[in-house]
């Protein structure tokens, strides 16, 4: 509310989506060779022209809408589950949503008609959550919902590599790596189109929690004094989790701790206020996956090391770190 | 050629040093060695190439099991033949209960069981897979020793070597197109391998070797359209079922650059295997292009 936030929100906003273009741009210009993005498309090889338009240019995006979905969804489920730990990859939401799409290859489904994929991977992700609420309920306890994430994620990663090894073809079985730590690798404009509409949708949904969430966050008591009906909230929060991450996990395979990490560094930068941590945190997801897809190229180019592996390794030393900061502040 | 011989010592050693060994198990071993002048005749193998090589050299009766794989159409190139026999698993328990007096097995497979078979005094033979025509010949001279069929084993590689002669002269002096592989999940293959042979045999420059790489690589899409091979070859079977590893096959990026007169597929049984059979995979391949007259 104070006057200095408010100037520094708008701040942060342009801040983080300059850093966004950037990295988007050297998305398009990093690979197996340096290609310049501005000129190629006035004069390049037809080579370069058809590398940028076709191979990085779809990576790049997928990056960017991956990212902001799963940025948005940590930073609307921790404040809505009022935990700091939900987060979509951690909850076994990813995992589900994996186990899903898999289902919807593997079964034949995907050759009945391609939006079978986004939209098996969504029910995964959707029956997930409903079931993390049944089991969490009102209490919001964080042990009851980590231990849940934990038994969905082992249950539907089992699941997954139980249909993939069941698969007659001999390459299935070297997927399985690639559903439990994703990869955006060499995609195309198709997932970009099978993907992008229900992550846009998704994230709107969960745009639309945030007056709610901040009400929330004063309490359930004061939030339905305000007239906030927490039915529609959670229905909005559910709804979009399931469209965003279930199309984003179809196309990308389970990307972890995104969701986790970037709410919780812009929490201070704004505030603590949950309305505006929601796209703040979408663009500081576009902008943290973009830079781990950067990584994946440039440390091991070729040996296609997977985005899960470079988001895990930051990601389980601040998880833990986030766990023992927890403890300190309960005691 | 003396091979057989060292791997029969090295399971006797195994045998004799094995601490659970029983007088009665020592005996059955030393009485097989003692037999090493006659056929064996319950003969196991439990590696698809062994499979092949055996079926193609065994005698009537001399087969007790193949392996699994060999019976399936959609890897093994004598699956019909394969399919009269018993299969097995790789488990050292089923190869036990069917009391072979020679197992065959592949360097690669089921390192577990080959080593419990030997504890246990039972006559393994492990194959390497072949890298090249001359791992082919070797591996079938030895085929034909182990199992006593000199000269079924003989006149394979006669027609093998005829085969590949008369390809060879086929292709005289012609300008060599460059064909690069690429399978499911980006994979290519480098050089000094058996792909890089049959590619070479039909008439074409080999990516992967001009590359440098070795082995199975993956090579981004990205760099398969920059190196740009003339041709690119993909196997058909292993993208019939639908997998995610696929997708990569029929990647806009490579449709675009690569049109279909530059696509080849080839039958992935006449390549997985070193055997008789891999000329078929030169003759093939040769075949798809047309002629050397442009």
């Amino acid at each position: 509310m104070s006057g200095g936030r408010g100037i520094r929100f708008p701040l942060l906003v342009a801040g983080l989506a300059s850093l966004v273009a950037g990295l988007f741009f050297l998305s398009l210009a990093v690979g197996q060779v340096w290609i310049d993005p501005l000129s190629a498309f006035s004069g390049g090889s037809a080579a370069d022209r058809l590398i940028l338009a076709e191979i990085r240019l779809p990576r790049a995006l997928l990056g960017l809408m991956v990212g902001a979905i799963l940025g948005l969804s940590g930073a609307v489920l921790q404040g809505l589950l009022r935990n700091p730990l939900a987060e979509p990859g951690l909850l076994g939401v990813s995992a589900s949503a994996s186990l899903g799409a898999v289902l919807a290859i593997h079964g034949g489904l995907v050759a009945v008609h391609a939006y079978a994929l986004p939209l098996s991977a969504l029910i995964g992700a959707l029956l997930s959550v409903l079931l993390l609420q049944a089991l969490v309920g009102r209490s919001g306890e964080i042990l009851t919902l980590i231990l849940a994430g934990v038994a969905l994620t082992s249950l539907a990663g089992a699941l997954t590599s139980l249909v993939l090894n069941l698969s007659p073809n001999p390459f299935a079985a070297m997927e399985i790596v690639f559903w439990m730590l994703g990869s955006l690798t060499d995609r195309s404009m198709v997932h970009v189109g099978l993907a992008g509409p229900f992550i846009v949708v998704g994230a709107v949904l969960l745009l639309l929690t945030g007056r709610a969430l901040e009400a929330l966050s004063l309490g359930q008591e004061v939030a339905r004094s305000l007239g906030i009906r927490m039915g529609r909230t959670r229905a909005l929060a559910v709804l979009g989790t399931a469209l965003g991450v279930g199309a984003a996990t179809a196309v990308s395979g389970a990307i972890g701790f995104v969701g986790l990490i970037v709410p919780h560094l812009l929490r201070p930068l704004v505030g603590h206020r949950p309305g505006r941590l929601l796209p703040v945190s979408a663009l500081g997801g576009a902008a943290f996956l973009l830079a781990a897809d950067l990584l994946v190229r440039v440390i091991l180019p070729g040996r296609d090391l997977k985005l899960g592996v470079v988001t895990a390794i930051i990601g389980a030393p601040f998880f833990l770190w986030l766990l023992l900061s927890l403890k300190r502040r309960a005691a | 050629m003396c091979r057989p011989a060292v791997s029969l010592l090295a399971a006797v050693l195994l045998a004799l040093s094995g601490a659970g060994a029983s007088a009665g198990e020592l005996a059955g071993v030393a009485g097989t060695s003692g037999e090493v002048g006659s056929p064996p005749l319950r003969v196991v193998s439990m590696n698809l190439c062994t499979d092949q090589l055996a079926l193609l050299l065994a005698a009537p009766g001399q087969l007790r099991a193949l392996s699994h794989l060999a019976s399936d159409e959609s890897v093994s190139v004598l699956s019909a033949r394969a399919r009269a026999l018993p299969r097995n698993h790789g488990l050292a328990e089923e190869i036990l209960r069917l009391d072979p007096d020679l197992v065959i097995a592949g360097t690669y497979t089921t390192r577990a069981t080959v080593n419990l078979l030997r504890r246990l005094g039972l006559r393994v033979a492990e194959f390497a897979p072949a890298r090249n025509f001359a791992d082919i010949r070797e591996n079938l001279t030895r085929m034909g020793a182990l199992l006593h069929r000199e000269a079924q084993a003989r006149a394979l590689t006669e027609a093998f070597d005829r085969e590949l002669a008369r390809l060879s002269a086929d292709k005289g002096g012609a300008r060599r197109p460059v064909l690069g592989s690429y399978a499911a999940n980006s994979y290519t293959t480098g050089g000094g391998t058996l792909e890089a042979e049959i590619v070479t045999a039909a008439g074409f420059r080999h990516l992967g070797t001009e590359l440098g790489l070795s082995g199975a690589t993956r090579l981004p899409l990205e760099s398969l359209i920059v190196a740009n091979p003339d041709y690119v070859m993909s196997w058909r079977r292993w993208t019939a079922t639908p997998a995610r590893s696929g997708e990569i096959l029929t990647h806009p990026a490579l449709q675009k650059w690569f049109g279909p007169e530059r696509r080849l597929w080839s039958d992935d049984r006449y390549w997985i295997c070193g055997a008789p059979f891999t000329v078929e995979a030169v003759t093939a391949l040769a075949a798809a292009v047309p002629g050397d007259g442009s």
